[in-house]
């Protein structure tokens, strides 16, 4: 655990010394990874509870869904960090093709391009309840 | 005037570093390496640090300098606002006050081969290129090793014998090379762990190379190389 | 096909890319499926959704936590690989591939249980 601490100090530490765009998006990347992961353990345990019986799976949904207040937004954010990682991952798949590897100003113009108005309309979609679960 | 607060530390007598503040009269045209000369002159003659060509041509002066690394020599105290902090170069032992240990870094460095590969002999004539193929080492034979790459890349020094960004771009000068017959090497250089795979594309190196080189580009490169040697078992370049 | 003697990380490093993009399409119409077009979580809602493709939804589903399962268990991999050198983490390769397999013989068991009517 300490270990993890010293490691995460460190990332702080070096963007402190590179506060520049690409490294707060590898970081972004990094944690959005790790935190999609530890959302996909539960949404696993979730969703597994159907073993348990159809009752079972009908009691765990309603658990993870509501009060609706908490859970619409927590979606909301698990649908941002798995856009930001997707897209940015996209990017960082295009820009290692060798020339493209050029345009990095231009890469993370056309991401936010297209990463802003997804989160908008998610979130709003989500939190107007026209969207459920 | 400005605020010039410099790195220092002294193993002899300092169990870690700590900064001191000196201020210094800005006149236009004054770089962070004249302000510095001007320190160690006037004002702490115990200040240590690297300098030679006050031209940006022998990657020297290498420093972290008010959030980014660069040459000292190619730094305006006009650009910096009134307060100014410089640190050495991250991700090496540092020696005294702002010269670092470079020793694992050139280390690394005869370990790529930083020469041309081609044993055919000369004969009459020159080992011709085309000023296309000339015109590919461009942005590859400007390196000038400041290692300002090498230290603003987070993967240095997560792990130590990663060859970093300045080096892997000089295997990529020789493997864009028309004339050096070793692509195979480059490549079996290039394609490890401690090698291209440890980049993550952060992109710091190409934010503060001074000499406006792409180290990702030439490492993207070496990806590519790498794959088409393992899908085709040839390491020709393009 | 000329593979080099041994294994660096090019074959990873591919896979990741690929099942990111797969991912990054496969993800989006999971999300947008279950998350968007749908109105229910009851288990007869869910189940009927699943069943109604049959095993090809299963199939689905179990495809795709395949894909994340790699993508994420490699992510792991990277990540412990700019700290530790390979030599000294031999262990962790074949430790992630036990993972990975037991993980989707679970995931393929739990998700069979919407199919028992």
């Amino acid at each position: 655990m300490k270990k993890v601490l010293n490691l995460l100090v460190q990332y702080y530490r070096e963007h402190l010394l590179n506060p520049h765009l690409g490294m707060k998006l590898f970081l972004l990347q990094r944690i959005t990874g790790v935190g999609i992961a530890f959302y996909l353990l539960m949404h696993m345990t979730v969703i597994g509870s159907v073993r348990l019986g159809p009752a079972s799976f009908d009691r765990m949904m309603v658990l993870v869904s509501e009060p609706a207040w908490l859970f619409k937004p927590l979606e909301v954010v698990l649908m941002a960090a798995l856009l930001l990682h997707g897209l940015n991952g996209l990017r960082i798949t295009i820009l290692d093709f060798g020339s493209l590897a050029r345009h990095h100003r231009v890469s993370i113009a056309v991401m936010a391009a297209a990463f802003v108005p997804l989160v908008a309309i998610g979130g709003y979609l989500f939190l107007s309840h026209i969207a459920q679960g | 005037m400005a605020r010039v607060s410099v790195f220092r530390y002294d193993p002899e007598f300092d169990s870690k570093g700590y900064f001191d503040d000196f201020e210094v009269a800005v006149r236009p045209g004054l770089t962070v390496l004249e302000a510095l000369i001007n320190i160690l002159e006037q004002e702490d003659g115990g200040l240590a640090f690297r300098y030679a060509c006050r031209g940006a041509v022998c990657g020297s002066c290498s420093m972290h300098i008010n959030g980014m690394y660069r040459l000292a020599c190619a730094t305006q105290m006009s650009d910096l606002g009134d307060e100014v902090v410089v640190r050495p170069l991250y991700h090496l032992p540092v020696i005294r006050d702002l010269v670092v240990d470079m020793t694992s870094f050139w280390a690394k460095y005869e370990m790529i081969r930083p020469w041309l590969a081609n044993e055919t002999p000369l004969g009459d004539a020159e080992r011709i290129q085309s000023p296309e193929e000339r015109a590919r080492l461009d942005n590859l034979v400007e390196c000038i090793l400041c290692a300002c790459c090498h230290a603003s890349c987070p993967f240095t020094d997560t792990d130590p014998q990663y060859l970093g960004p300045a080096l892997l771009l000089k295997v990529d000068r020789f493997y864009a090379d028309t004339r050096d017959r070793a692509a195979a090497d480059r490549l079996a250089a290039a394609d490890s762990e401690h090698g291209v795979w440890r980049c993550h594309t952060a992109y710091n190196c190409v934010e503060v190379c001074p000499k406006s080189l792409n180290p990702t580009a030439s490492i993207a490169h070496l990806k590519m190389g790498a794959a088409r040697r393992r899908l085709t078992g040839r390491a020709k370049v393009r | 096909m000329a593979a080099s003697a041994q294994p660096t990380g090019l074959v990873p490093w591919v896979l990741q890319r690929v099942t990111g993009v797969l991912l990054a399409l496969w993800v989006a119409t999971h999300f947008i499926f279950w998350h968007f077009a749908h109105s229910d979580w009851s288990f007869a809602s869910v189940a009927a959704r699943a069943l109604s493709t049959g095993f090809g939804g299963w199939l689905w589903d179990v495809i795709l936590a395949a894909l994340c399962l790699y993508h994420g268990l490699n992510g792991v991999r990277n990540i412990v690989y700019d700290y530790t050198p390979p030599q000294k983490a031999a262990w962790l390769t074949p430790a992630l591939w036990i993972v990975g397999l037991v993980g989707i013989v679970l995931i393929g068991y739990h998700l069979a249980g919407f199919r028992v009517t």
